[in-house]
């Protein structure tokens, strides 16, 4: 059996989950710590996947990044880089899908603490890079963990946006989710339910994983407000 | 000897106070929402004023439109309210938080001292989480003193303990102030405590200073 389908979307989760994680994060402390015009607009852009179905967020896609989009006409003359009917495109459309789960789950653990405790880190010397490292990060960690587990999910589980940017070529882009969508429509359907088990039995465990991380006896100092 | 004369726009009332504190122990006395807080804040440099100067032993703090010192440049103590001990690291680790690996050599004898008069040897190895209101108190206090600050700002420090806790602390302060010799600003609304403590009494009353005793 080829479990191609399998490692290529290890690898595209994995990518995309590494980029959103340290995106989200920057950009909810900044949010969480900034008043500026147009907060409210900015936050809601970021959100915005989160309620589109994948099929808009992936046509949006093709329109940045195709051929004659604004960014796939740039790389393409600058860098000589296609995007479209890429594993790369499977990469950008996961990350654009689970970016809002890890804004939002790193905005709540960022708001969670007192902010108090970073203040006090700068009365005493601490410039912003080292009260970031030592204060705010170890203290959202959980919060953080979560929003890595939950778009590390869902960037494996993406199918609408990825087939539009990124399309079914197998052996190239074909993820599980797409995999499983062709396999029942090529009639192959004990081929399908492999792919099935295989994606309930990672959801499931992430879930599971997530539930228990989240009552870790080592929490007890983090959790705490003070 | 610090020289604070400052104006802000609040939500309700303008803040406009001028005052000095020698090396002594001023208390800010008023009830809550009369700016007290935000005067400490504007002093360690956490909210930035509309007008005036902030003057700390010749050092110019803040200077509208000229000065405005970051927080870490200012090298003020604060014990805040709630005393934002940071709780995933020892009570050792928050004391030493606020000393730059450099000044190590200089400050571990000053730093143990400190420790011992305060009474917290036994606390190092714990976590913030472990101990008491009194002992989060005295170890807010310590780490605010650790890196031998121009000047000590204390919102309210004793509000969250218990009578017996609260006398005892009064000591230390007591004591802490005559050894130290810095000014020493401290936010109460308890008028005991106040006279108690303070060398002098500043009145504060929706963003003014109404009396000083």
């Amino acid at each position: 059996m080829d479990l191609s389908p399998l490692w290529l979307s290890i690898r595209i989760a994995t990518i995309s989950t590494i980029i959103v994680f340290a995106a989200g994060t920057f950009s909810a402390r900044w949010m969480t710590r900034r008043s500026f015009p147009g907060k409210q607009v900015l936050d809601a852009l970021f959100l915005l996947p989160l309620v589109l179905p994948p099929t808009v967020v992936g046509f949006a896609l093709l329109y940045l990044f195709g051929k004659n989009g604004w960014i796939g006409k740039l790389l393409l003359e600058w860098f000589d880089i296609q995007i479209v009917f890429t594993w790369y495109a499977a990469v950008i459309a996961a990350m654009v899908v689970s970016f809002p789960l890890m804004y939002q789950s790193a905005v709540a653990a960022f708001s969670k603490y007192d902010r108090s405790l970073e203040n006090a880190a700068y009365t005493m010397g601490a410039s912003r890079w080292r009260v970031f490292w030592t204060i705010s990060f170890p203290l959202a960690w959980p919060g953080l963990v979560a929003g890595l587990v939950l778009s590390f999910a869902r960037a494996l589980g993406e199918f609408g946006a990825t087939l539009m940017l990124a399309g079914y070529i197998p052996g190239v882009t074909d993820t599980l989710p797409l995999a499983i969508y062709f396999s029942v429509e090529a009639g192959n359907e004990n081929q399908a339910l492999v792919w099935v088990i295989i994606m309930v039995v990672i959801g499931f465990t992430t879930i599971y994983w997530l539930n228990n991380w989240n009552q870790r006896p080592w929490k007890k100092h983090v959790g705490r407000k003070r | 000897m610090l020289k604070v004369n400052l104006e802000k726009n609040l939500e309700h009332y303008k803040l406009d106070v001028s005052f000095t504190v020698e090396e002594e122990l001023v208390i800010l006395f008023g009830r809550s929402g009369s700016g007290k807080t935000t005067l400490l804040n504007m002093l360690a440099g956490l909210l930035k004023p509309e007008q005036g100067e902030i003057g700390l032993g010749g050092r110019m703090l803040y200077q509208a439109g000229k000065v405005d010192l970051p927080p870490q440049q200012r090298n003020v103590g604060y014990v805040f309210q709630d005393y934002a001990l940071f709780p995933h690291v020892t009570v050792e680790k928050n004391i030493y938080y606020g000393i730059k690996s450099k000044q190590l050599p200089n400050s571990g004898d000053h730093l143990k001292r400190l420790i011992d008069i305060v009474g917290i040897n036994h606390l190092l190895s714990k976590y913030p989480g472990e101990i008491s209101g009194g002992e989060k108190q005295r170890v807010a206090l310590v780490r605010a003193l650790a890196y031998r600050p121009d000047l000590l700002l204390m919102d309210e420090p004793f509000s969250a303990l218990d009578e017996k806790n609260r006398l005892q602390c009064h000591e230390e302060i007591l004591r802490l102030k005559q050894e130290w010799q810095i000014p020493i600003l401290l936010v109460t609304h308890d008028h005991d405590e106040a006279s108690k403590l303070g060398d002098s009494i500043l009145y504060m009353h929706d963003g003014k200073i109404t009396q000083q005793a």
